[in-house]
């Protein structure tokens, strides 16, 4: 994957035959990556935990930044809260190397973080964690009347919506008449 | 609960459906009912419904047949003693009973919903347009306690699968007959498969009506009235039929109709026979100069008509007092003879 990694793979082959059977390979060193999100607090996470995350996989597979490289360029996630990022770096660092279960018991519980962490989830492509993620999102109207699903989730009736689209179109026509306003001005 | 809350609707389309595919088929048509919104996100996820039964009587219930869950729509209407003449009251609630295959067994729950501020009839429509059923839309009439006009049954229900038309046990009256009438005349035409339970068969109601339809299952239990001329007028490819009415007689008479080239369409008439007499072969078989052929264990007759197609005609015992009788046109049959 990184090129400190490649670098040492090359070696692994000629070990089998003299190691013991329980460490049939030497320690690879392995290679970190730096993230940091909103708070630019950083966080050193392998290779093998950022696997989880098919985004930062390609762009370190796309850069083939060295430990030192790495270490200088942080990858920035300034859309991404820096707790809900933690979250995320211990999520990938519990499960880095082993196939992930189908029930997750490690999942934060923070309810009011779900939302942001979803997204956050999403954005960076982490699969499994995602479908975790659905799943207690699921698991909060389970069993429950239409009603309840509606307070849970937050969900607004026809009107609303309907105030919510006029609002938005009524916003949406005085931006773009503000636009032709100062397009007009702009000319003269 | 408030700790609880999550704003679902601020995800994005592809979230939202992502969380909702995980959910339970119970909570996801819960979901259906919230907004336009919500419910046209349930409608993409075009969930795996096999069947929709509708079952029209005074307390109407639906049932959504989906994989291996099943779930019950049981609405509360309003008690009186009239007929169900129109379809726009509203429930007082809906029980809805949520069964699911797992485990090696059924899990039960049961929950009470409001009425969604829906009619009986927006109700119908709105679980029968969840998704196409990947089988049937099914409709059991109870036609004493319905009085429904064809227009009303026309404009609300989707295009029906499978027609059941169920009879009171006590003696039909001239409603029966005529809320019959009607929602043969509904949905005849689009239906391929008909039930009708206990159905007296007169002029105003005869089974050469229904038997006009190009229908290809045609089910009678307990039919009154039935004589083997009417079964001669049939249009239809599989008859089943359950009485204790039709001697071996007149199924003889039928076999050498049918031999004479009377019925081309038939494939398969079942006669669930209820008798204490052990049918005996001679009467059913006189003058239809059968073969014997030894299938599965049990003997066997085949006929041929004036076409060259041959049938197979068997006789088994179920269980004390009820004998099957099956007679079927086995293609393979057919192909070879001719």
């Amino acid at each position: 994957m990184s090129s400190t990694e490649q670098g040492t793979s090359s070696a692994a082959p000629a070990e089998p035959t003299t190691a013991p059977e329980s460490a049939a390979a030497p320690e690879v060193p392995e290679s970190f990556y730096y993230v940091h999100g909103k708070d630019k607090v950083v966080h050193k996470v392998s290779a093998g935990a950022l696997q989880h995350s098919a985004l930062i996989h390609g762009m370190i597979s796309n850069l083939g930044y060295t430990e030192e490289q790495a270490k200088a360029n942080p990858f920035p996630f300034e859309n991404i809260d820096g707790d809900i990022l933690q979250m995320v770096v211990d999520w990938c660092n519990q499960h880095k190397g082993k196939p992930t279960p189908p029930e997750d018991t490690n999942l934060p519980k923070q309810k009011e973080k779900l939302f942001d962490l979803v997204l956050a989830v999403n954005y960076l492509e982490i699969k499994e964690l995602l479908t975790y993620c659905c799943k207690q999102v699921a698991m909060m109207v389970k069993g429950k009347s239409p009603e309840e699903i509606r307070e849970i989730w937050m969900i607004p009736t026809d009107a609303e919506d309907e105030a919510a689209e006029k609002e938005a179109k009524k916003r949406a026509g005085k931006e773009a008449a503000g636009e032709t306003a100062a397009a007009a001005g702009d000319a003269k | 609960m408030t700790d609880q809350r999550f704003p679902l609707r601020r995800l994005p389309d592809d979230l939202g459906s992502m969380i909702l595919n995980t959910m339970e088929y119970r909570e996801i048509i819960a979901y259906s009912f919230l907004s336009k919104k919500a419910y046209s996100m349930v409608k993409d996820l075009r969930l795996p419904i096999f069947s929709v039964i509708m079952t029209m009587k005074k307390q109407p219930q639906i049932d959504v047949k989906l994989s291996s869950t099943y779930i019950k729509f049981e609405l509360n209407m309003p008690e009186n003693d009239e007929k169900m003449a129109h379809l726009n009251g509203f429930p007082v609630d809906v029980k809805v009973t949520y069964r699911k295959f797992e485990n090696r067994g059924f899990s039960e729950k049961i929950s009470t919903w409001t009425n969604q501020g829906k009619t009986f009839g927006e109700w119908i429509q709105h679980l029968c347009s969840i998704n196409q059923p990947k089988g049937f839309y099914v409709n059991v009439f109870h036609v004493r306690e319905i009085a429904l006009d064809i227009q009303t049954l026309r404009n609300i229900f989707p295009k029906l699968g499978i027609v059941n038309i169920i009879f009171p046990q006590a003696e039909s009256n001239k409603h029966d007959i005529s809320s019959a009438q009607n929602v043969s005349k509904a949905f005849l035409l689009g239906a391929k498969w008909v039930q009708l339970e206990r159905a007296p068969f007169q002029d105003h109601f005869s089974i050469q009506h229904i038997g006009m339809a190009n229908l290809k299952w045609l089910e009678m239990r307990s039919p009154q009235n039935l004589n083997v001329y009417d079964l001669l007028s049939l249009n239809v490819e599989r008859i089943y039929l359950h009485t204790d009415q039709l001697s071996l007689r007149d199924l003889n008479r039928f076999f050498k109709l049918w031999t004479k080239g009377s019925n081309p369409k038939l494939e398969i008439l079942t006669v669930f026979w209820r008798t204490e007499i052990i049918p005996e072969w001679n009467v059913l078989l006189k003058g239809l100069k059968p073969e014997e052929v030894e299938e599965e264990g049990s003997r066997k007759y085949v006929i041929q008509n004036c076409r060259k197609v041959c049938a197979k005609i068997g006789c088994r015992q179920l269980s004390f007092g009820n004998f099957l009788i099956q007679f079927t046109v086995p293609t393979v049959i057919s192909q070879s003879e001719d």
